[in-house]
């Protein structure tokens, strides 16, 4: 492990970088961008070493034993191998204490890697991709902020500390959604995903009072150590302790298990960030912010820290029976919708967007059976090809100069070779295609497979809910296999349908970039391949992309799992999930091998060999079609319900407030303040024997207050 | 008669509030309020002196020494600043001190 | 044997600053004009080494027989004074320059009135106790009326030095009570004297000198017409370091000297504190005039510190070190608002100047708002864990009155600090201010990073050196 100092460099210096944006006026744009590129790019290799060397290592803390707060977790045995930087106290009222510090273990390590990692890439990839954008500082500088936030969300070691950098991220997210403000999309976009999220942390900070209501802390060590033990605990306003995995607490009316309470609060914070069903709406809205943040923030980084969260707090859902099978439930729908509604869309960047839905679908009802490594993995690896399907996205962005629908692309894999090469990787990534019993795959068919095998196994052993998440799982593989190959061919191959359009169809949306107008005349519109400075990203995720997850397979999920993990990731006794996926039937290994390549084979059919297929069927508008293109109505299906719904609440109670509330409270009472300052105001005469006469005064009735009281005494 | 410390705090409480009132009865120059300034401090003075005779510490003589300078330095303080005043209104009555109220 | 070094030492800040008052009237007398604007660098540098300085001896000591003793708890407020008196004067200059008035004289009395706070920081004496208030209240006198051709500030002078003057009288006879009762005008041997009715008349007559200086209701009376007549920086100086030496020492004096007898002076410090929330959250409603509603909203505040003094020196002298703290800097960094508020024609005072300042000076207002939320003690912003450890510490000793009515106090002050935000934020733009002094710009930003924000993240550790500070009261 890094000396402490290198580990508070990693995680402090972005968000000190992110500073200089505020001084942009006076040291100039470049030096901002090339502050934060630096001091990111430097966090991400030294957390990347971190990261290498912790796997080869396997565990291998090799710091002074003091610095380690080893438990012993009573049940399993396990020693938990988690190093702890405290910087200082923040927050200590009563019982209530929370620190700022910094947690090290298995789980920050590797989200530590893929955050600065991917946004050290993101970072540079910008110099390119918004080199024509006025106000890059501020752009960098929201960049830097996000990857500060993100790693105070990760390394936090206690609820509080976590919520700060849960909501620092969000900040950012919507900053970033909304960062071409001059446009209305944008806009609206930022407040959608606003408004989504402020349900989630609704339930995320009821999750928390509940957490401190039962446990009367809000420390991860305390608080985990207490379900891993199965202590009794006595909550806030009870006089009896009861072991906590038994406890039942009231809530609304009912009678409830305690950690059930505490795992679906704290869930519904993780659907919200994570755009899980019900709330998943804001993502696809938030592609309209710039693509290297859609790369960073909507797919490699922010949206799975729901997945973190339920990974962290394994104690709580392995104890819990209805939580864990909400998760599992939610994943497995979400997994399967989003790919449905992938399948529909034209536009690029949404079809990956739905893609990443999808994708972080998977990691839910995987950690949502009890496989949280096999989650884990799945995040480190989907982020590689994820961010690589967006910056190449981007890069088609780039250089079709700023068109997004893939109806008016085609034919580009003569035009940008690299970007095309990289695309394909992230492709073949993300359908998982690979061999079975062997050591020969993409990153996405090792997380992939050993997601849906745990899951069947699930299924089998342990979770009923394991059968229906395996199903849809397979399902949305094959449709998986199936828009990703659609992209493919939409962008890259066939006749090139840019050229019949006029380019300034779009100009509406590029006037508002402000400068993209002076880019789109000086050229003669055909595409180009982006400059160095973006491909150089392309190639590395590639690179990850590839070998991310036959590298650290055997650490993450397999034969070393225990020792890698160090019990960060806490599996109750009887959870032999992970290791249950050995034992599943032949053909469960294949399906999603014959799922992919029947995606492929109907994509290739569709989109390569009869091209009009395809926009056949999206003319013919089948109600299949309008349902998956229409993302099965759920925006309109709001905006019916809720939102027309609490403006009308909203108007109702604004009324009556006004009338009945206001009249007799508030107003009279400011009616009153208001006169009794005027009075009081008129004392001020300005004479000075009236000053002093009042001192005076003061002094005697003071002198006659202590008399009295002396008399009293007497 | 035997001269008590009661006289003397009974002397020095009649200066005090005859100082003390001498502050915002008088209306009319604000010279007397000075003269009412200084009253307060010597009846002070003759409090100390008191003290420290009856009781024999020394304390009191000391902390009355102080107290004269101090008188001098608030009087040349005071009147300095009611020169800069009248300079500016061309007058010292009492009255007219009302620029900024309320 | 006396120990010369530990005394050097525990007077340290004092003799410097006194020295460097001293040299500066003979460089004054030579350099004449030229020393005028160079006196201020000069007197700011000398006012952070005396910050420093008070640093260096932290954990305090004794000197000249029991005339001066400090701790850290004294210390402590030594220490933000100085800072505070420092960036007061580092500001002023600007507007000193363009109203013909800067003179060395000014940066002069500014040292000489931190010698005065300094002094009664350290005061274990009734004679140091007095011998710093009057030298604080002297230069503070002339300072008011430091613009001698304005009519309003020489008016400010003369009625600050009347009623200042009663109210030293009052302080001084109350101390010659206090000293003929005892025997002693030592704290520590007046505080170990049997509490005689006259020595309680003395200790009320004290409690009014005292209040008088912390312009707490009634004896607040002065603070509106002088803070709207003296000159602008003089005033940022009053609302700032003098506040918080004045309210520490009421603290240090009736907790050191009166501990014992804090059910006689409870109640009488209840109602001062709770008529300064009444008649300083009341008083600057109907204010238009900046400087005027600063003063009252600077009356409403004393009131909350002093909740904290009536609570005890157990429960009270932490809350009162982090609640003054981040009320003296938020108190600086809205003044060094109104030095901001300049036009072509000069400077301008009513509230309706700040429209739409967010439109035209965003930063400027960004930072104002944030130290107006931070003194309305809004969350997040530091100011509200200040006042909410004054509000637990007047829970904990019981103080329910005085405690609902600093809550009400406070809903009724978000009367008029959101007010200035609706003007800032949404009037119709005024004219533009004109180019604001660096070092203004500077203190203000300082002033709302560190009280607005910065205190939210470490107010932990800001009531931890707090808490230790007032551990130095005990012992």
């Amino acid at each position: 492990m890094l000396p402490d100092i290198l580990i508070l460099y990693i995680v402090l210096a972005p968000g000190l970088v992110a500073l200089t944006g505020l001084a942009h006026k006076q040291i100039g744009d470049k030096i901002v961008m090339g502050l934060t590129t630096a001091v990111v790019l430097s966090a991400g290799a030294l957390s990347l070493i971190q990261l290498f060397a912790y796997v080869a290592g396997l565990g291998g803390h090799t710091g002074t034993e003091e610095h380690h707060a080893s438990l012993v977790a009573a049940t399993t045995g396990m020693e938990i191998k988690q190093h702890v930087i405290t910087l200082m106290p923040w927050i200590s009222v009563g019982e209530f204490q929370a620190n700022w510090a910094i947690r090290v273990d298995t789980l920050s390590i590797v989200m530590m890697a893929v955050i600065t990692g991917v946004s050290g890439l993101v970072h540079l990839y910008s110099w390119g991709y918004m080199s024509e954008d006025p106000h890059k500082a501020r752009f960098f500088s929201y960049l830097s902020l996000f990857t500060f936030m993100m790693l105070m969300l990760v390394t936090a070691d206690n609820f509080i500390q976590l919520f700060f950098g849960w909501e620092g991220v969000g900040l950012a997210s919507y900053l970033l959604i909304g960062f071409w403000y001059q446009n209305k999309a944008p806009n609206d976009a930022s407040i959608k995903a606003f408004v989504t999220n402020r349900v989630g942390d609704f339930g995320l900070a009821l999750g928390i009072m509940a957490v401190f209501f039962v446990f009367r802390s809000v420390e991860f060590g305390p608080v985990l150590d207490a379900v891993r033990n199965n202590v009794a605990v006595v909550p806030v306003g009870f006089t009896e302790a009861a072991p906590v995995r038994d406890l039942m607490i009231p809530f609304l009316h009912w009678n409830l298990n305690a950690l059930e309470v505490i795992g679906v609060l704290l869930f519904i914070g993780a659907m919200g960030k994570s755009a899980q069903f019900f709330l998943h709406v804001w993502l696809p809205d938030a592609m309209e912010g710039p693509t290297p943040v859609s790369a960073l923030i909507h797919a490699a980084t922010m949206v799975t820290a729901g997945v973190y969260l339920v990974c962290l707090l394994s104690p709580i859902y392995e104890y819990t029976f209805w939580a864990a099978g909400m998760i599992t439930i939610v994943g497995a729908v979400t997994a399967l919708y989003a790919a449905t509604v992938g399948m529909a869309q034209n536009d690029i960047k949404r079809v990956i967007a739905y893609s990443t839905c999808s994708q972080l679908g998977y990691m839910f009802f995987v950690a949502g059976v009890g496989a949280y490594e096999a989650a884990m993995f799945h995040l480190f690896t989907h982020a590689f090809f994820k961010a690589l399907l967006f910056l190449g996205a981007g890069s088609v962005i780039h250089g079709m100069h700023h068109e997004q629908d893939m109806r008016r692309m085609g034919g580009l894999a003569k035009f940008m070779p690299l970007t095309y090469a990289a695309m394909m990787i992230g492709t073949i990534a993300i359908i998982g295609l690979g061999i079975p019993h062997t050591q020969i795959g993409f990153a996405g068919f090792f997380s992939k497979d050993a997601i849906l095998e745990s899951t069947f196994a699930a299924g089998q052993s342990k979770v009923m809910f394991g059968q229906v998440a395996f199903w849809f799982g397979l399902i949305a593989a094959f449709l998986t296999s199936f828009y990703s190959w659609r992209l493919i061919y939409m962008t890259f191959h066939g006749p090139k349908t840019w050229e019949a359009h006029d380019h300034h169809d779009n100009h509406a949306l590029e006037d508002v970039h402000g400068v993209d107008e002076a880019h789109g005349h000086a050229h003669d519109h055909t595409p180009h391949e982006s400059p160095l400075v973006m491909l150089v990203p392309l190639g590395l995720l590639s690179l990850g992309a590839i070998f991310a997850g036959v590298y650290f397979y055997d650490a993450f999920v397999d034969s070393n799992n225990e020792t890698f993990w160090a019990g960060a990731i806490y599996r109750a006794a009887e959870n032999h999930v992970l290791h249950d996926r050995h034992n599943v039937p032949e053909w469960v290994l294949y399906a999603p091998l014959v799922v992919t390549i029947a995606g492929f084979l109907i994509a290739t059919f569709t989109y390569y060999f009869n091209r009009g297929v395809g926009k056949r069927v999206a003319d013919s508008g089948g109600p299949l079609h309008s349902l998956f293109y229409n993302k099965w109505y759920f925006d309109e299906i709001y905006q019916a319900t809720l939102i027309k719904g609490s403006a009308m609440l909203g108007n109702l109670f604004w009324k009556a407030d006004k009338k009945i509330i206001d009249g007799i409270g508030p107003d009279g009472v400011v009616a009153v303040t208001k006169a009794s300052a005027g009075r009081l105001s008129k004392m001020h005469t300005g004479y000075l024997y009236h000053y002093a006469f009042v001192i005076i005064g003061a002094a005697l009735v003071f002198g006659g207050i202590l008399w009295l009281r002396a008399g009293g005494a007497n | 008669m035997d001269l008590g410390l009661s006289h003397f705090l009974a002397v020095s409480a009649a200066l005090f509030t005859i100082g003390v009132v001498g502050i915002f009865v008088n209306r009319k120059n604000i010279i007397v309020i000075l003269m009412a300034i200084e009253l307060i401090l010597l009846s002070v003075n003759l409090n100390l002196i008191a003290f420290a005779v009856f009781s024999g510490t020394i304390a009191g003589q000391v902390f009355a020494m102080l107290v004269l300078t101090v008188a001098a330095a608030e009087a040349a303080v005071g009147l300095a600043i009611l020169v800069v005043y009248f300079r500016n209104r061309g007058d010292i009555s009492v009255e007219n001190v009302d620029l900024m109220k309320g | 044997m006396i120990d010369f070094t530990a005394m050097i030492l525990t007077v340290g800040p004092e003799l410097w600053l006194v020295a460097i008052a001293l040299i500066g009237v003979l460089v004054g007398a030579t350099l004449k004009d030229r020393f005028n604007s160079v006196s201020i660098k000069f007197g700011a540098l000398a006012l952070f080494a005396a910050a420093a300085f008070s640093l260096m001896n932290y954990e305090g000591g004794e000197a000249f027989n029991g005339l001066v003793r400090t701790n850290t708890f004294v210390n402590f407020a030594k220490f933000v004074s100085y800072v505070l008196a420092g960036f007061a004067l580092l500001t002023s200059e600007g507007f000193l320059k363009r109203h013909g008035t800067i003179r060395y004289e000014y940066s002069l009395l500014i040292l000489l009135a931190s010698f005065g706070m300094g002094m009664i920081l350290s005061a274990a004496d009734l004679m140091t106790l007095y011998m710093g208030v009057e030298t604080l209240s002297l230069s503070s006198y002339v300072l008011a009326a430091f613009h001698r051709d304005s009519a309003k500030a020489s008016e400010a002078g003369l009625k600050y030095f009347v009623l200042g003057a009663l109210a030293s009288g009052m302080l001084l006879y109350g101390a010659s009570l206090v000293y003929g009762f005892s025997g002693s005008t030592e704290y520590a041997v007046i505080a170990a004297a049997d509490p005689s009715i006259g020595m309680m008349f003395g200790m009320v007559l004290m409690i009014v000198g005292l209040a008088f200086k912390v312009s707490a209701a009634p004896m607040h009376i002065w603070t509106p017409d002088v803070y709207e007549g003296a000159p602008t920086p003089v005033v940022a100086f009053f609302a700032s370091a003098p506040k918080m030496a004045s309210m520490v020492v009421f603290a240090n004096v009736m907790f050191t000297m009166f501990g014992d007898v804090i059910d006689q002076w409870q109640l009488i410090i209840c109602i001062i504190a709770g008529l300064s929330m009444i008649v300083g959250s009341l008083g600057a409603l109907t204010q238009t005039n900046i400087k005027r509603l600063l003063g009252y909203s600077s009356i409403a505040n004393m009131g909350y510190a002093l909740v904290a003094v009536a609570a005890g020196p157990e429960l009270g002298a932490g809350p009162l070190l982090v609640f003054l703290t981040l009320y003296v800097i938020a108190s600086l960094g809205l003044f060094m608002g109104v030095l901001a508020m300049r036009r072509k024609g000069g400077m301008v005072e009513g509230i309706n100047e700040l429209g739409g300042l967010m439109r035209k000076r965003p930063v400027l207002a960004i930072a104002l708002s944030i130290l107006i939320f931070s003194m309305a003690g809004l969350p997040p912003f530091g100011g509200f864990f200040g006042k909410w450890e004054v509000l637990s510490a007047g829970v904990e000793a019981g103080l329910m009155p005085v405690v609902i009515i600093l809550v009400l106090a406070s809903v009724v002050s978000l009367g008029y600090y959101l007010r200035l935000i609706k003007i800032m934020w949404f009037d119709e733009p005024t004219e533009r201010f004109e180019a604001v002094d660096g070092p203004v710009t500077i203190t203000v930003l300082l002033a709302a990073l560190i009280a607005g924000i910065l205190f939210l993240f470490f107010i932990s550790a800001l009531s931890g050196w707090a808490g230790t500070a007032a551990l130095g009261l005990a012992g």
